[in-house]
């Protein structure tokens, strides 16, 4: 039998999961407020937007809380707004997405977020709507005709081709490359059925754009950003951040998009602080990440001041706060496997070690003797040479360089990664 | 400079083991990607074994393997679950996914690699798992883990945990009945064959007769010809173009010896030693290591004294000689001139140099001959890379490095990786020299070797077969790959006999 103090690491292990909170129970249980100026900023861009069709980029770190909060905004928009989130790797095989999908894709979870919300529509509209997306998917029209109120498994069916039919892809981008608004028009209708409807106004999020390669988001954005700009309703998409960062990509995004909206990570320390020996984290950055601890492990897991230990190694991103807490409660479990008569195992300063010990072989993992040139530089001098060397925007996608920004922009290695540069004498303790 | 202190392999095994476990046992009701890292697919199974025993009355354990001609995470585990009862009704399950490692790293004339294919899937996975409400691990070798942090960024950073188990130290594998087979490719710069500037064979002996007839045999101008046509014969050979191997072998041969003689008596120092070293090459080629010795010393000395200590042919010299050495067994002998020869050639033509990745590919081969196995891996990787990077994928070179690699991992048993390399290798070879290669047997016996490892005879005693009818009618029946060919198959035959043996005899219980 597992005992008590099992059960409750097991259940901090559970919790403390890296995917983003989307699910309203798990919301509940362990939201926490973050990034309030974040939300405020898009709060203010998309209600000062009065013509209604503005278009905002959304970039941020991967694992910083992107996904989250995007879901909480949609949330929080939802009374104001008939709001559509959803994630193109849940529409479209992500290995191919283009332009004229991620078009489709839009309709696609319109009409699915209608259904859901049971919006009333007129039958021969739906009628309409679907025989267009069955005619475009090649879908049997039959099988609809003769049962309409299974526009659920009809748009299931779709999305279910969108990814595993390469043809049908091809088919479609085949057919609308040459005539976009052959594609927008059908899903301004769309939009605007269930703007009449709800007497709502359409808000799109599009999430895990940010994890194209860099080449799709360049192709995505660069060569075809007026066509998927082109709906006249509200959207947000989202981008990596390190794409914000090749200039001529940037400039173009600027021109055509109402806005960028950048998400940092959670900055712990001022720009500097961490160099000095005993760094002071900034008080309202640090309640919030441990907070966030506090929400997915039970008191008493934990000893003093570890919690603090634990988001000064996060670097300030999410993702990395839970994950080594995370692997602490792995290494807990393990004593209590082995002396299951103990009952006095917590997380305390050598487990963290161990688990320090574990994550920083897997930064270790991918670097060479260049990134480790980058990286010394970049912790010395707070930038990199050259700050749009594909290395370093590598190191930047890969977490081992983190990205500040007050009023200027810095970077900084990862505290793991520093912990890394210091064991091979790559740099000194000042 | 302070480095982790190297823990004990038993207790750091120990430690990932009961992480892992903890890990899948924690992980009911969610998803949870754990990556198990192994090089030694042996103690591998082991592990999976282990765990799965444990296990079992707690969740039913499912152990798939990748699907080579779909390699998607996601399909295979969406495969198993599918009209699984057990799981529809909401059992407790891990799913454990081998074969990775087994999936080919080049094209092969396909858009994209399994390799880079499952990575794609990969990337991507995570939403697409979602629906699955279970542990999954995955397990993979150090240098796919390397691969897939780069390729599958996203998906590594949705990682639960990273389970390292550390492979045993290895032993030298002590079957000397076993032997891998080198390359018989000669290794000669035909890049300064200028493919317009030859005639074709057939002219190319009419006009020497023609020379020789009018001109008398020691005429200037037969030097270069003869010189050409033993060129020829070479690249034939090493095409696999030649008609009959062994005849054009001797054929070149001769041109080369009829050359040097000119060559000499003309006080053509420089061609003479040309000469002299692709007489060593095929010398070698033909398994006549002593008649190569001496010419290639020879070669290094007039090298030296033409053109300084200071040059890329001295390289090559050194180069040569040293690799003699290794197949002789001299080791010793081999090692300080790999190492000049490698010093030499990063200094005069940079490290991004294909002859650089010659030699680390040599010098690899001879650590590995040695069993010094952990210094060999990284020249050999080193050397695929480069050649890969400078050539293509599509080249012989590459070829050979994968043979090579792939003999290393046998060595260390490290199976599983091994297979898809000879199976690329293998590939690579057939589509650039034909089914009928002396190259081609080569990997057949060394492919075949690894299958006897694996004790799967069956299969191992086909491939030897082939290599044998290939190497006999290509090489002859006495070439020394021939013979170990012959004497590899006759022990593996005595090995199945003993088997059947004591099968029969001794009825296991």
């Amino acid at each position: 039998m597992a005992s008590e103090l099992l059960k409750a690491f097991q259940e901090a292990y559970r919790n403390l999961d890296l995917l983003p909170l989307i699910d309203p129970k798990e919301l509940e249980k362990f939201r926490v407020d973050y990034g309030a100026e974040v939300l405020e900023e898009l709060q203010q861009l998309v209600e000062d937007d009065d013509s209604c069709n503005g278009k905002i980029i959304f970039a941020g770190h991967r694992g910083c809380g992107k996904s989250t909060l995007l879901a909480e905004f949609g949330r929080q928009c939802s009374d104001r707004y008939f709001v559509v989130f959803f994630s193109i790797s849940d529409t479209i095989e992500m290995s191919d997405v283009n332009h004229i999908n991620i078009l489709f894709a839009i309709a696609v979870n319109l009409m699915y977020e209608a259904e859901k919300h049971q919006v009333n529509i007129a039958k021969s509209t739906k009628d309409g709507f679907y025989k267009w997306f069955a005619t475009r998917t090649q879908i049997e029209t039959e099988a609809i005709n003769t049962e309409v109120s299974t526009g659920f498994d009809l748009l299931k069916s779709i999305s279910g081709k969108l990814k595993a039919e390469a043809t049908i892809r091809r088919e479609i981008k085949r057919e609308f490359e040459r005539n976009i608004s052959d594609l927008v028009a059908p899903i301004e209708q769309m939009a605007a059925v269930i703007q009449a409807a709800t007497k709502k106004e359409v808000l799109v999020i599009i999430d895990d754009l940010d994890k194209l390669d860099l080449a799709v988001v360049k192709e995505v954005y660069q060569d075809h950003i007026k066509a998927l700009f082109q709906p006249n309703f509200r959207i947000i998409f989202t981008t990596p951040i390190s794409s914000l960062r090749e200039t001529s990509l940037r400039a173009t995004i600027r021109t055509e998009a109402n806005d960028i909206v950048e998400m940092p990570v959670v900055k712990l320390f001022a720009k500097g602080e961490r160099r000095k020996p005993d760094p002071i984290p900034r008080p309202e950055a640090e309640k919030t990440l441990c907070e966030i601890l506090r929400k997915r492990i039970a008191p008493g897991l934990m000893e003093d001041s570890i919690a603090e230990q634990i988001v000064f190694y996060s670097g300030g991103v999410l993702r990395e706060l839970i994950r080594i807490t995370n692997k602490c409660c792995q290494i807990c479990s393990r004593s209590i496997r082995r002396q299951p008569e103990r009952t006095d195992i917590v997380i305390n300063q050598a487990v963290l070690q161990e688990a320090i010990k574990d994550l920083r072989l897997d930064f270790e993992v991918p670097l060479g003797k260049v990134d480790y040139q980058i990286l010394q530089t970049t912790y010395q001098e707070f930038t990199p040479d050259d700050p749009k060397d594909q290395k370093f925007l590598d190191l930047l996608h890969g977490l081992h360089i983190l990205e500040y920004q007050n009023d200027e922009i810095w970077y900084d290695a990862h505290p793991i990664v520093i912990d890394l540069l210091k064991r091979k004498g790559l740099i000194h303790d000042t | 400079m302070t480095l982790d202190v190297e823990e004990d392999r038993e207790i750091q095994n120990e430690n990932a083991y009961d992480d892992l476990v903890g890990a899948i046992e924690a992980s009911e009701g969610i998803l949870s990607l754990l990556i198990a890292v192994c090089d030694d697919s042996t103690l591998r199974d082991q592990i999976i074994d282990r765990y799965e025993a444990e296990l079992q009355s707690q969740m039913r354990c499912y152990r798939l393997p990748i699907i080579r001609g779909e390699p998607s995470l996601r399909q295979t585990i969406a495969q198993a679950v599918q009209g699984d009862e057990y799981l529809e009704q909401g059992g407790r399950a891990v799913f454990t996914v081998t074969g990775a490692e087994q999936l080919f790293f080049l094209k092969l004339g396909q858009e994209r690699s399994q390799q880079e294919i499952f990575f794609g899937y990969l990337q991507w996975t995570r939403e697409g798992l979602r629906e699955f409400p279970y542990p999954i691990v995955l397990w993979v070798t150090n240098q796919l883990l390397k691969e897939l942090t780069k390729k599958a960024p996203d998906f590594w950073s949705w990682r639960k945990g990273v389970f390292r188990f550390a492979s045993r130290k290895t032993v030298m594998v002590s079957n000397t009945e076993m032997v891998p087979l080198r390359s018989t490719l000669i290794d000669l710069d035909i890049t300064e064959l200028d493919e317009e500037a030859l005639l074709p064979l057939e002219d190319l002996q009419a006009l020497i007769q023609q020379t020789e007839q009018q001109r008398g045999t020691q005429d200037p101008l037969l030097a270069s010809l003869y010189f050409r046509m033993g060129l020829i014969y070479t690249r034939r050979l090493e095409r696999g173009e030649a008609q009959d191997y062994q005849a054009e072998q001797a054929a070149a041969i001769e041109c080369f010896h009829k050359a040097a003689d000119l060559q000499k008596a003309l006080g053509l120092e420089k061609d003479f030693a040309t000469s002299l070293n692709n007489l060593a090459l095929l010398y070698e080629s033909q398994g006549r290591y002593e008649e190569a010795e001496p010419l290639y010393l020879q070669v290094l000395e007039l090298d030296k004294h033409l053109l300084g200590e200071d040059h890329s042919d001295v390289a090559t010299s050194l180069n040569n000689l040293a690799l003699l050495y290794t197949y002789q067994g001299r080791y010793e002998e081999a090692e300080p001139l790999h190492l000049q020869a490698l010093e030499l050639r990063k200094r005069l033509l940079g490290e991004d140099h294909f002859h650089v990745a010659d030699s680390l590919n040599n010098l690899a081969g001879l650590y590995e001959s040695q069993g010094r196995y952990e210094e060999a891996e990284p020249l050999y990787l080193q050397a695929l890379e480069l050649y890969k990077h400078l050539l293509g994928e599509e080249h012989l070179y590459v070829a050979t490095n994968l043979n090579n690699l792939a003999r290393l991992y046998e060595s260390q048993r490290r199976y599983s990786e091994a297979e898809p390399l000879y199976l690329q290798a293998l590939a690579l070879r057939k589509r650039l020299l034909g089914e009928e290669h002396p190259d081609v047997a080569t990997i057949l016996n060394n492919q075949a070797t690894l299958y006897e490892s694996q004790r799967r005879y069956s299969e191992a005693e086909l491939l030897y077969l082939q290599a044998l009818a290939i190497a006999e009618q290509l090489l002859g029946k006495n070439h020394p790959n021939t013979v170990t060919i012959r004497k590899n198959l006759e022990s593996l035959r005595q090995a199945i006999a003993s088997q059947q043996q004591t099968s029969t005899s001794e009825p296991q219980d």
